[in-house]
């Protein structure tokens, strides 16, 4: 009998931890809210450690190892919406065991973010020449690779092809909060003792964005 | 492999319970032993990764591993014998199955069976961890896993011989089996980065399933210690050799920059030279 009761006890438990989160979520409609992309903030990368450095202090980074991470954001609405927004979801779940106070539970979201413009191309131009064959001005676009994804391991940690970067940035999808932001590579080592990049993100309502890297001091690549 | 070991596991079962009633079982015997297995592998230069040299790898040559086993013999009718033997390793999943056809004809008798042996891949991307290359394996936690490590079962059919001797007391028998075995296929990746560059490089291998033959000498001794009115219990011992010359062929796709700049090539290494001992100790119940 004793055994009957606790078995009954928890299934309703179980049931009522379930049901809490998938049919008692009782929030409001998210508020949509678009967004432009207006503002850009670039910073350099030290790639020549086994990961990506985003927090480099320096501006002498190996040649070979040249990185820029990319923010691409509304400056308008960063500061209202800026950390407080979430995926849209109104049921998470936790996976870890032990913190299983949380494991089924309601989070509400309070909007829903909408980009009005998507980025088309991205062009990058070296401000000073890049190596012998390549002077200043040109646009070595082909040069980059992107990275987009910070969980993609089914793309083994490769890079994406610059056109693959565009179309990821281009998919319809919910954004976090007012901005994204992803990496580009150079696949190419410069020669240049110090140089500067001009980035230039072009969207498809015909608006673009130009920003500058800021000057960066390759050192030679050193022997293997 | 699993799934495949509980199907055959119920199937025997079912088997089992059908025959007794059907009486085709005279006698049976259960046992639990505990044993421990050493494996000796030839390591191989190659100009490839080759997933041989990394087999049961915790040592540079050779591991001392535990395994428990539990195993059934069965007295048919017709002078014919069964043998049922299942077992796990250290990590306490049963991959260890063997099952065996005894027809007899006097003391001698020819097997016939099916048998899956548990190897452990382990560490294989240690290849690329030489400390004068210019690469570095990406544990990226977010971005790569390029930890390869895996099960190898070799599993297959087999055929050969046994000397039995049997009194009230003890069982001495002797086994010499030879089968042919395959391995599962797997897949797996290493992802590298060059040092001071943003260059990257991925190798996913494609591992094929290749035959091998292989030769399993074995011994056998029981000694009864305590008789009761429907069953005897006794203590066990078993030791076995196996040899097999085996090597794992693969497919693999090299990937430069970007996950779709890949080509796809073949790696045949060369077969490795492969022995395992084995010995274990335990208790035996016979059914009368």
């Amino acid at each position: 009998m004793i055994r009957k009761i606790i078995i009954i006890l928890i299934a309703i438990s179980a049931l009522k931890l379930i049901t809490s989160c998938i049919f008692r979520c009782d929030c409001d409609d998210p508020e949509e809210v678009e967004f432009s992309l207006n503002t850009s903030q670039i910073s350099t990368i030290d790639n020549a450690g086994p990961y990506p450095d985003y927090n480099t202090k320096t501006d002498s980074i190996p040649a070979g190892a040249i990185g820029f991470n990319i923010k691409l954001s509304d400056s308008t609405l960063m500061e209202k919406y800026y950390m407080v927004a979430a995926p849209k979801s109104q049921c998470r779940i936790f996976p870890y065991f032990i913190k299983g106070a949380y494991a089924w539970s309601c989070y509400c979201v309070s909007w829903e973010f909408n980009v009005r413009q998507k980025p088309e191309a991205i062009r990058l131009v070296a401000l000073s020449d890049f190596n012998n064959e390549i002077p200043a001005n040109t646009d070595i676009s082909h040069l980059m690779v992107g990275r987009v994804d910070q969980s993609d391991f089914e793309g083994h940690g490769m890079y994406k092809s610059l056109s693959k970067t565009i179309s990821y940035l281009s998919e319809e999808r919910i954004y976090n909060s007012p901005e994204f932001s992803f990496e580009l590579y150079l696949t190419e080592a410069t020669t240049a003792d110090s140089i500067q990049f001009e980035i230039t993100f072009e969207f498809d309502d015909n608006s673009f964005i130009t920003d500058t890297t800021q000057t960066i001091y390759p050192l030679p690549t050193p022997d293997q | 492999m699993n799934t495949k070991n509980t199907i055959i596991i119920g199937f025997l079962w079912i088997f089992t319970a059908n025959a007794a009633e059907a009486q085709l079982i005279e006698r049976y015997s259960l046992d639990g032993y505990l044993g421990v297995k050493s494996t000796f592998n030839q390591k191989l230069e190659s100009s490839g990764i080759d997933f041989m040299n990394y087999i049961d790898n915790y040592e540079e040559y050779y591991i001392d591993e535990f395994y428990l086993n539990i195993s059934s013999h069965f007295w048919m009718k017709n002078n014919w014998e069964a043998d049922v033997e299942i077992g796990v390793g250290s990590s306490l999943i049963p991959t260890r199955l063997d099952l065996r056809a005894t027809k007899r004809l006097n003391q001698l008798g020819i097997n016939f069976g099916f048998e899956n042996r548990p190897f452990f891949i382990y560490e294989a991307e240690l290849y690329y961890n030489v400390p004068s290359t210019s690469f570095f394996i990406n544990h990226h936690p977010d971005l790569s896993y390029s930890y390869i490590q895996f099960d190898l079962f070799l599993f297959g059919p087999y055929t050969g011989v046994n000397y039995t001797f049997e009194n009230e007391r003890i069982i001495f028998r002797g086994d010499i089996n030879a089968g042919l075995s395959f391995n599962n296929k797997e897949e797996c990746y290493v992802t590298l980065k060059e040092k001071n560059s943003n260059y990257v490089w991925s190798e996913e291998y494609f591992i094929n399933s290749s035959p091998a033959l292989w030769l399993n000498p074995g011994l056998y001794f029981y000694v009864k210690l305590f008789e009761f009115n429907t069953f005897d219990i006794g203590i066990r011992f078993s030791a076995g050799y196996y040899l097999t010359q085996k090597k794992l062929t693969y497919d693999y796709i090299e990937r430069h920059w970007t996950y779709e700049n890949a080509e796809q090539q073949h790696m045949n290494p060369p077969a490795h030279l492969m022995h395992q001992l084995n010995a274990d100790f335990g208790i035996s119940i016979r059914m009368k």
